[in-house]
């Protein structure tokens, strides 16, 4: 048998650190003239309608007791002034080499193979195929999440630090495939593979995201995860950051890494939904479901125990997965009892 | 005597650690800050200024953002939280209570064998690696460039005027002195003096008029927490099953918590009171960060 991944401690750092992303508003022709967004808590009268048992559906006294109720609620919620029509959303996200080495690690096995692997990956490939995709998913805007819905225009302005600043039309990029070709596009991806491969200490890129979404539109930062948030009364609690509305740094840095078009059932037309986030398990949240199971032997961990002690993987696809998921970051150790 | 500094100004850090010490949350552990310092010294050692020692480290904390939530008529704050990414049957796994903080904070740091003419190496070595290292487990976003500074302890101004770089925030200072003044007069156990000096007593009292007044105050004044300091060992050194370092003993360990104080720099005078460094108590199996001042007060 083959030598074994004998790491039980394993732990990479992410190699893309997006920053928060905050919110401002402002207007399309005028950008100059900018406001941060605040966070408006409101209190209003819901209605009843979650599906009902059948006893009360079946008996009308009992149901227009049940919704006659008050739903009382109340939310957080967050909006364009009505003089602004332009959301503008502007983040840094710091670029690492270093992917050659664990920041914890344990197994002489894999210490003695996996530098060298991964060297040789990044000889080989210079990550320009995940750079590239990295830098549409900066280009078409896909971090602006809801608020990329229905905008009329969006237009992204990446400033890589040399003091060039680099202006693309986010709806001339598609959210489904990596398939475009600019001039500026390969620029930015050039000094993405650079910061990844080590060949710059790193690279800090500051982006901003303007989206014409209309007059005093509502806006859609990051829901705060509270748990036990037994006695206050807002049920819905959303993320600000000095009082100026923001999005997560993780909902940002999953937006760049959303790459994965190598997963089995991509190109399957009924299950395919493009390009998912780089995930050990291919998971996608808003659907619950793992596209890359182990049953299927497509995901993380089984092909990342061969890839690290030498083995030739089948394609190139499944280097690109394992590589995307180390500049990931995570902790990939396994239990020290089997 | 003269001494070397090095001004590490506006280290603005994201989704830091905040556990403080394993009972309670807040700023993050001085062990974190002073492993991180020799993170850095490691750093420098590779990249051939082997003479270089940071021997201390003293730290201004300029704004600190707790991650929690207190809605209104909540009667404790709670964490907020970040989910785990979705397991492989796409179901959602337990959530992890992990109190986060964002934070900005000046570092001093002390150093020896420097060579002069190497300033220009070492602090470009310095601006460089600071922006890819982590700090307290959190993503650096932004930092300003290093200062290098050399202070005439005898000369007042001179530290005065380095203290002031510190400004606007609050250093951490030991305060373990109080506790073993409790511990030793009193005769409290440690976790006792711990909490006395936390906990807020509210005192009524009744005028010859019957009115009622109340006054809320604490032991002692100052702006006082729990931190964790070091490790206490438990265990003999030898080797454990799937330990980190394999050339490196391992020992089992638990965390040592005392008190330190928040203090604005400008009531510092001398630098031995912030300036934190290590020190392994190997007969009593403890592993310290410590302050000289505190630890000449209290005749260790």
């Amino acid at each position: 048998m083959a030598a074994k991944n004998d790491a039980t401690v394993l732990a990479f750092e992410k190699k893309l650190v997006p920053s928060d992303g905050y919110l401002y508003g402002t207007t399309w022709n005028d950008r100059s003239n900018l406001k941060p967004l605040a966070l408006t808590p409101k209190s209003v009268r819901g209605t009843i309608s979650n599906r009902l048992k059948p006893a009360l559906q079946n008996d009308p006294l009992k149901l227009n007791a049940e919704v006659e109720k008050p739903n009382l609620q109340t939310v957080d919620a967050c909006a364009l002034a009505e003089d602004q029509d332009t959301l503008k959303l502007s983040f840094t996200l710091k670029v690492l080499g270093g992917v050659d080495k664990p920041s914890a690690c344990n197994g002489p096995n894999f210490n003695a193979s996996y530098p060298g692997v991964a060297q040789a990956y990044i000889e080989q490939e210079g990550f320009t195929e995940l750079a590239k995709r990295y830098a549409v998913n900066i280009a078409n805007a896909r971090y602006l999440w809801r608020n990329r819905v229905g905008a009329e225009k969006i237009e992204v302005v990446v400033d890589t630090g040399d003091g060039e600043q680099l202006v693309f039309d986010a709806k001339q990029f598609s959210l489904r495939d990596f398939n475009a070709a600019n001039m500026d596009l390969q620029k930015l991806a050039g000094k993405i593979a650079d910061a990844l491969c080590g060949r710059l200490p790193y690279l800090l890129i500051s982006v901003e995201a303007y989206a014409l979404v209309g007059k005093a539109q509502e806006v859609y930062p990051s829901e705060e995860l509270i748990l036990g948030n037994g006695k206050g009364d807002k049920s819905k609690i959303l993320y600000a950051v000095n009082g100026t509305a923001a999005l997560h740094s993780q909902k940002i840095g999953n937006a760049i890494r959303t790459i994965d078009t190598w997963y089995p059932g991509h190109d399957d037309g009924a299950i395919g939904i493009g390009p998912i986030a780089i995930e050990p398990y291919g998971a996608v949240t808003n659907l619950g479901k793992a596209f890359r199971t182990p049953k299927d032997k497509a995901d993380f961990y089984s092909l990342f125990d061969r890839f690290a002690l030498g083995e030739k993987l089948s394609n190139k696809d499944q280097e690109h997965y394992v590589m995307a998921v180390l500049v990931r970051g995570g902790v990939f150790g396994q239990s020290g009892k089997e | 005597m003269t001494r070397r500094l090095l001004l590490i100004p506006h280290l603005q850090i994201h989704n830091a650690n905040a556990m403080s010490s394993p009972y309670t949350i807040g700023f993050p552990a001085m062990t974190a800050w002073l492993g991180g310092v020799h993170a850095l010294q490691r750093h420098l050692r590779q990249q051939g200024l082997t003479d270089i020692e940071l021997t201390g480290a003293a730290i201004s904390c300029h704004r600190f953002d707790l991650q929690t939530h207190k809605g209104q008529g909540d009667f404790v704050h709670s964490i907020v939280g970040t989910a785990n990414p979705l397991d492989k049957d796409g179901g959602r796994p337990a959530f992890v209570e992990e109190a986060r903080c964002h934070l900005e904070v000046s570092l001093l740091i002390e150093l020896q064998g420097f060579d002069t003419d190497e300033r220009e190496r070492l602090e470009a070595t310095l601006n460089q690696q600071l922006c890819r290292m982590k700090w307290a487990g959190g993503d650096v976003l932004a930092v300003k460039p290093v200062e290098i500074h050399t202070v005439d302890e005898d000369d007042d101004h001179s530290v005065r005027k380095l203290l002031n770089r510190l400004m606007l925030g609050y250093v951490l200072v030991e305060r373990r002195e109080l506790m073993v003044q409790v511990m030793r007069d009193e005769g409290r156990d440690a976790l006792d003096a711990l909490l006395d000096f936390l906990k807020l007593m509210h005192r009524s009292e009744q005028d010859e008029n019957g009115k009622v007044t109340w006054s809320s105050q604490r032991k002692a004044p100052g702006w006082l927490v729990p931190i964790a300091v070091g490790f206490q060992g438990i265990s003999e050194l030898g080797q454990a099953a799937n330990q980190r370092d394999l050339g490196t003993p391992h020992r089992f360990a638990e965390s040592v918590v005392t008190l330190g104080e928040f203090k604005m720099p400008y009531r510092i005078t001398n630098l031995d009171d912030v300036l934190w460094q290590y020190h392994a108590d190997t007969e009593r199996n403890l592993y310290l960060c410590r302050t000289l001042t505190a630890a000449n007060l209290i005749g260790d």
